[in-house]
């Protein structure tokens, strides 16, 4: 039976490889609708080149950056990769991406937009086919006549429109609405007040009065009453679509969608600031594609051949009309197509007050440090002033952690003989301990070992290896720089952890969140336990609800409780207001209550489990027991207290362990519920911790070294819980 | 007396049940609802402009039933592969004195202390040495041994509870150890078979960030990474996400709900006696 | 000439001995019952026969062959365990039919052999049921049918009566004993309860320790037991031991069983004073604790003594009754 299955997955994998053809994969990050756009262009490609198959794999944008990363330092990966320009500092300087100047003549290149040619130190990576990604207000025009130029007349056109309010007290409908979590939102209005926000060396200049005055006057936009009191990106891009708010911000990206939505809208300049008379500048970037270094010199060809088609004016077109993208060839840009399109001449207007996107890998320091203070100021937690401090003193502590190369040390010499000390001895261990092994397995016990075989192979392999290389990577220096050829460098990642404020408060927060969860799933499921033990008649309809929440796949739920938090749209808050006529509360941006939420969803996932549990153990509880204590008098809190919980004691201790390992663990819920530690990092547990500072902050060796802490806790601490309640446990010990 | 605690324990268990149901009900609203629908300010379920268009784009105008194909092959093809491998290791260590028994399954144990999310890293270099990326393989390979020590223990836990005559008698009778495993200890530990087959089912249904990592083309897709493509850092399809979310929840909830009287002894018998 | 002997048999887990230099010999058609305290070693001596554990030391032969070498399934016996161990998942019938079934026994001659012992222990309408589904005496029979079923030339039972309550207990080993009549096997049986040991075995070998202390009939280990453990082990109410001096053989120990201490209300030549203590009533006599110059006694009488607790009553010991152990070494003089 099990042959079988081998047999027939062999064949359908060979089927796959079999295939004659050229295949090329691209890697995108391209919305919906331009999704389907590149598939019909690609389609066409491969009608006009029947050899050629070409694979479109979608991925979002962080994933897409950290899956190619993987990929490409497995020696793999996408033969193309799309995606916005910031992405190509980080690939150049890990050397994933092939420079691509010996490939395309200068004549070539001339024919386009030179904002669309991304060069990093002075070679070119990235061939871009859109020019913009370019903020703009847009003003739903049966609610706007004309778009407020200023931002004192976007106030005041503002509060006209939000003056009309339902029955709960919101406006009816909001003047202006945009993504107050992302500082790519943020960043066009310090220089409306005046100074960028790097230096001509994309080094961070944050600390500035254009900063701090950019900051207040978010804060006041927001309090001034006609946005809504929480917004992020889908919530203000529904709001729009619905005609809920008069006025958005937001990226060239969207015009297509609210054409197809049947939105009439108009583009404006962001409006000027009132206070200094200058306009917000947007940052103008390109999207496009980039070769993997890893792409033979045979395919090259191919793949420059597929490039070049995309590039071409009847690909680019193609977008132009469907998503009225700016393309970046300029024969298109001399197309009727683009000329009589009214968006498209908007855009061009607007580019030219925005500024270009840096694409250095510093940038994502940059992002990083102003992300947290534009939430925190958002949400009322910082002033502008301390925010624009901390932004950007955290991101020249980051730039620096990004940029350094840790060098071996002579502890490097310490941890390689160790190494290779505890190699030596687990060889001639092995050595020595082979004709022991294989007696055994020839011995009188051989088919127990025989069948034990593949478990064990299949954990050495896929648990054990990975763990050793995972130890390894915890002494080396991998990183962004080193990312090729990375090197053991000492104990620096451990001390770093080991005298890092910040690892203490996360771990906290970790142990409180462990704590409290466990409090409310055991309390929760022993509780529930108890009282459906009780109820016999419905007992089984109940059991069958109450486990829904441990059914339903995680990444699902965590999503829908993100949704439900929301403070104005979300479920809670409505049943919050309508039913128990309290004021809505701010889920997601204060720290405190996105702990909370996190908490709340977490609760609501774990304590089926332990209810299950708990009726498992009753079950074993002789019926006389109760009878008994019935006969002496007992209460039925003393029952509870007496018999019941002592008794559950064997089954919910080693469930308790596990259950304690797996919160300690949860990325799933911390990571989905607050996107990523949101807001301002402050929900964070250890391994969305660990998790953020591997995959989106390239600090690969100190994440390592974060996750062996992160194990050796895990195993010091139920070891000693165990320890403690092992007289009355016959758990796993 | 005795009447009034009883509805105030089936008060209570109604009011949790409601909130263990809820956020399932607020999706299977959304499912029926336009795509920006997960913005609005009404709890009911089914407003004016509320249909299952959602459910029929998604059969015909995405790829969601090859997802579900791959996916139920995946599933499928663990479930055998790791209940398997964890009967042959349960049964040796809860039958046999294999050495280093003990040192062995606290290794199992500490193996679930570690973030997983850190392995991805090694993970994708062991399989792109094995040739193993963008193939069901790999995902199989990773899927059932990173399910391996849960379901090891579980089913350890369980054959310790099965009287050791029962296999002396059949020994008796005329098995070899193998029929002894195959013809009397499965079939007797079925409760416990279910509970751990259902494990890894849920594992590999429902896995995702390893899946993204492994699993490149699009035709392998699995449904979890499928309905991760709905789901756009500026533009997520809230109404497609809904409508295959609750496809994709239908089937676990099932299995779990009709393996519940399973999941109550199973669960927990290893522990009880162990 | 016997069929199955065991030599010089030794068995120890880690440091502990369980079995020290055991030599056994049964022979065809024998009903042998080894009894011990719990501890003793004998379920292990069973199942070192049965192949489920292996002798640290020592051979066993069957029809003049070495056995260890081979699996169990390939010895040629049967047993019946304490807990009866019969397969859950599998009806009455098919339980029977298991050992047949992996035998490739053709599926008629299965029926046959079912039906065949299914009356023999009058289980005939429990054929469709699962285990769970009987009562523990039906259990019983069931795992006495499943042992019976394949005809082996060995049978072995380990303590299977312990777990029936007396009734039961009392019918069932009419049973056995009506079984090893009609099929002539050899039986080895285990038990703690000396009761079952006299009443179902040819021969009694009495294990205490890891050690065989005798190997005789019923008969011959009651009225001469090889040392006072055996004669202690057996019998009852137990054997009553006195210091020799009482009746002028200093040295020794004499065991006298309680029924054959007579009693009387007033002193008669060569009886002995004794306090009365208590006394129970058996139906056809009274066994009645007392004490006999300072040392606890039982006896049995077919009336009680006429005195109240704390009081005086004589007691006889016929010497012709008594066996005579040395004082040190505990065995028959």
């Amino acid at each position: 039976m099990r042959i079988l299955l081998f047999l027939s997955l062999l064949l359908f994998t060979q089927s796959l490889m079999a295939e004659n053809q050229v295949s090329i994969q691209i890697w995108h990050q391209m919305m919906y609708s331009h999704r389907e756009v590149l598939r019909e262009v690609v389609q066409k490609f491969e009608t006009e080149h029947p050899e050629y198959k070409i694979n479109l794999v979608y991925k979002e944008t962080e994933e897409l950056r950290s899956a190619f990363q993987a990929a490409a330092l497995g020696g793999s990966g996408p033969d193309l990769i799309y995606g916005p320009s910031d992405q190509v500092g980080p690939f150049a300087t890990m050397g994933i991406i092939r420079p691509l100047d010996d490939l395309f003549s200068k004549e070539d290149l001339d024919q386009f937009d030179p904002l669309s040619l991304v060069r990093f130190q002075d070679r070119l990576y990235m061939r871009g086919d859109m020019v913009g990604n370019h903020l703009a207000l847009l003003y739903n025009k049966n609610l706007v006549s004309k778009p407020p130029a200023t931002t004192d007349e976007l106030i005041s056109l503002g509060k006209k429109i939000a003056q009309e309010k339902t029955a709960d007290g919101k406006p009816k409908v909001y003047g202006l609405a945009w993504h107050m979590m992302e500082p790519f939102f943020f960043v066009p209005w310090v220089a409306g007040f005046g100074e960028a926000f790097t230096n001509e060396n994309a080094e961070p200049h944050l600390d500035s009065s254009s900063t701090r005055q950019a900051f207040q006057f978010m804060k006041d936009l927001k309090e001034s009453g006609i946005t809504p009191k929480e917004c992020d990106y889908e919530m203000a891009n529904a709001l729009f679509k619905e005609g809920k708010t008069a006025m958005i911000i937001n990226g060239d990206w969207s015009w297509g969608d609210y054409q197809k939505a049947g939105v009439d809208f108009g583009i404006a300049r962001i409006p000027q600031v009132s206070a200094t008379g200058k306009w917000p500048a947007p940052l103008v970037a390109t999207k496009g594609y980039s070769i993997n270094v890893h792409v033979s010199p045979e395919k090259l060809p191919q793949v420059v051949l597929l490039l070049r088609y995309l590039m071409s004016e009847a690909s680019q077109l193609e977008f132009t009309e469907k998503v009225s993208s700016l393309p970046s060839n300029l024969n298109a840009r001399r197309s009727d197509l683009v000329q009589k399109n009214e968006l498209l001449q908007a855009s061009s207007d607007l580019m030219s007050v925005g500024q270009a996107m840096p694409v250095a890998p510093e940038l994502r320091a940059i992002w990083d440090a102003l992300r947290p203070q534009y939430q925190a100021v958002m949400g009322g937690t910082q002033t502008a002033e301390k925010a624009a401090e901390l932004a950007q003193k955290n991101a020249l502590e980051q730039i620096h952690v990004m940029n350094e190369i840790e060098k071996p040390t002579s502890q490097a010499l310490i941890v390689k003989f160790i190494f290779g000390l505890l190699g030596l001895v687990l060889l001639v261990l092995v050595l020595r301990k082979l004709p022991l092994i294989w007696s055994e397995l020839m011995g009188p016990y051989r088919f127990a070992y025989w069948i034990m075989l593949p478990a064990f192979l299949s954990l050495i392999a896929v648990v054990i290896y990975p763990f050793g290389y995972n130890i390894a990577l915890s002494f080396s220096n991998l990183s962004l720089k080193t990312f090729q050829d990375w090197q053991i460098i000492g104990f620096q990642n451990y001390i770093r952890i080991a005298t890092d404020p910040v690892f203490y408060s996360v771990l906290g927060k970790t142990i409180l969140w462990t704590i409290l969860n466990l409090i409310f799933h055991v309390g929760l499921g022993v509780f529930l336990g108890v009282i459906i033990d009780q109820t016999l008649p419905a007992k089984k309809w109940f059991r069958l609800l109450l486990i829904i929440p441990w059914a339903v796949p995680q990444y699902i739920t965590a999503l829908t409780w993100r949704g439900m938090f929301n403070q104005e749209y979300g479920a809670i808050n409505l049943v919050i207001q309508k039913y128990l006529h309290l004021s809505p509360i701010q889920w997601l941006t204060r720290p405190l209550e996105a702990f909370g939420a996190c908490l709340l969803t977490n609760i609501w996932l774990g304590f089926p489990f332990m209810m299950i549990v708990t009726l498992g153990g009753l079950q074993s509880i002789p019926k006389e027991l109760y009878e008994a204590a019935e006969v002496d008098g007992a209460t039925a809190w003393q029952k509870f207290r007496k018999i019941t919980w002592p008794l559950l004691q064997p089954v919910l201790i080693p469930a308790t362990t596990l259950g304690a390992i797996w919160t300690f663990n949860n990325l799933n819920v911390v990571w989905l519920v607050s996107n990523g530690g949101e807001p301002s990092d402050q929900t964070h547990i250890l391994v969305s911790y660990v998790y953020k500072a591997a995959f989106n902050l390239y600090r690969y060796s100190q994440s390592a070294a974060l996750s062996m802490i992160i194990f050796l806790i895990l195993v010091v601490g139920s070891f000693l819980f165990l320890k403690k309640n092992e007289p009355s446990s016959g758990g796993p010990t | 007396m005795r009447q009034l605690k009883k509805i105030l324990s089936l008060l209570t268990l109604t009011l949790f049940s409601l909130f263990a149901v809820f956020p399932i009900y607020v999706v299977l609203s959304t499912s029926f609802r336009g795509d920006n629908a997960f913005q609005s300010t009404s709890l009911e379920f089914w407003t004016k402009t509320s249909s299952i268009s959602n459910y029929f784009s998604l059969f015909t105008s995405t790829d969601f039933l090859t997802w579900m194909r791959n996916s139920l092959w995946v599933s499928a093809a663990v479930t055998l592969i790791g209940v398997g491998f964890a009967i042959g290791a349960g049964y040796s260590l809860s039958r046999f004195p294999i050495r280093g028994k003990k040192t062995g399954l606290l290794i199992l144990m500490t193996t679930q202390m570690f973030p997983c999310t850190m392995l991805l890293l090694p993970f994708y270099i062991v399989l792109s040495h094995l040739q193993l990326i963008n193939s069901f393989w790999g995902l199989l390979i990773i899927y059932s041994a990173t399910s391996l020590p849960f379901c090891i223990w579980q089913l350890k836990g369980f054959f310790d509870t099965i009287p050791k005559e029962l296999e002396e008698a059949a020994r008796l009778d005329g098995c070899s150890h193998f029929q002894v495993l195959y013809k009397v200890i499965l079939p007797v530990s079925l409760p416990a078979l279910a509970i751990t087959s259902l494990f890894n089912f849920m594992t590999a249904w429902t896995e995702y960030a390893i899946a993204a990592v492994v699993l490149q083309d699009p035709q392998l897709y699995t449904l979890s990474i499928g309905l991760k493509t709905f789901q756009s850092s500026l533009a997520t399809q809230w109404g497609l996400y809904a409508a295959a979310a609750i496809i994709v929840s239908v089937p676990v909830v099932i299995l779990f709900m009709s393996l519940s009287k399973f999941l109550v002894s199973g669960l927990t018998m290893g522990s009880v006696k162990g | 000439m016997s069929f199955v002997e065991f030599k010089n048999i030794q068995k120890s887990f880690g440091d502990q001995k369980i079995l020290q230099k055991i030599d056994l010999e049964i022979s065809k058609g024998e009903f042998l019952v080894l009894v011990g305290p719990s501890g003793c070693g004998k379920s292990t001596l069973l199942r070192i026969l049965a192949g489920l554990e292996t002798p640290t030391e020592g051979d066993i032969l069957v029809n003049g062959k070495s056995v260890l070498s081979k699996e169990p399934k390939d010895r040629d016996l049967a047993m019946v365990f304490q807990n009866y161990a019969l397969y859950p998942h599998l009806n009455v019938f098919e339980n029977l039919a298991f050992g047949l079934r992996l035998r490739q026994v053709s599926e008629s001659e299965i029926q046959a052999r079912v039906k065949e012992t299914a009356e023999i222990l009058q289980i005939q309408n429990l054929l469709e049921r699962k285990p769970k589904a009987l009562s523990g005496g039906q259990r019983q029979r069931v795992a006495l049918g499943r042992a019976l079923v394949r005809k082996t030339s060995i049978l072995l039972f380990d303590e299977p009566l312990s777990n029936l309550d007396a009734n039961l207990r009392n019918q069932m080993r009419y049973e056995i004993k009506r079984l090893h009549q009609l099929t002539k096997s050899t039986i080895i049986y285990v038990t703690h309860d000396q009761v079952e040991a006299t009443t179902l075995g040819d021969r009694i070998a009495v294990l205490n320790k890891g050690h065989i202390e005798q190997v005789d009939s019923a008969h011959n280990i009651y009225e001469k037991p090889a040392n006072t453990f055996v004669a202690s082990f057996i019998g009852l109410p137990e054997m009553n031991f006195l210091p020799g001096d009482l009746v002028g053989r200093p040295g020794a120990s004499v065991g006298i069983r309680p029924e054959n201490i007579s009693i009387s209300a007033e002193p008669r030549s060569g009886a002995l004073e004794a306090q009365f203590d208590v006394c129970e009533y058996l139906g056809a006599n009274y066994l009645i604790y007392a004490q006999l110059q300072g040392q606890a006694i039982r006896l049995l009488s077919p009336h009680p003594p006429k005195t109240a607790t704390g009081g005086k009553f004589f007691v006889s010991i016929p010497l012709e009754k008594s066996i005579f152990f040395d004082k040190v070494s505990g065995h028959l003089l």
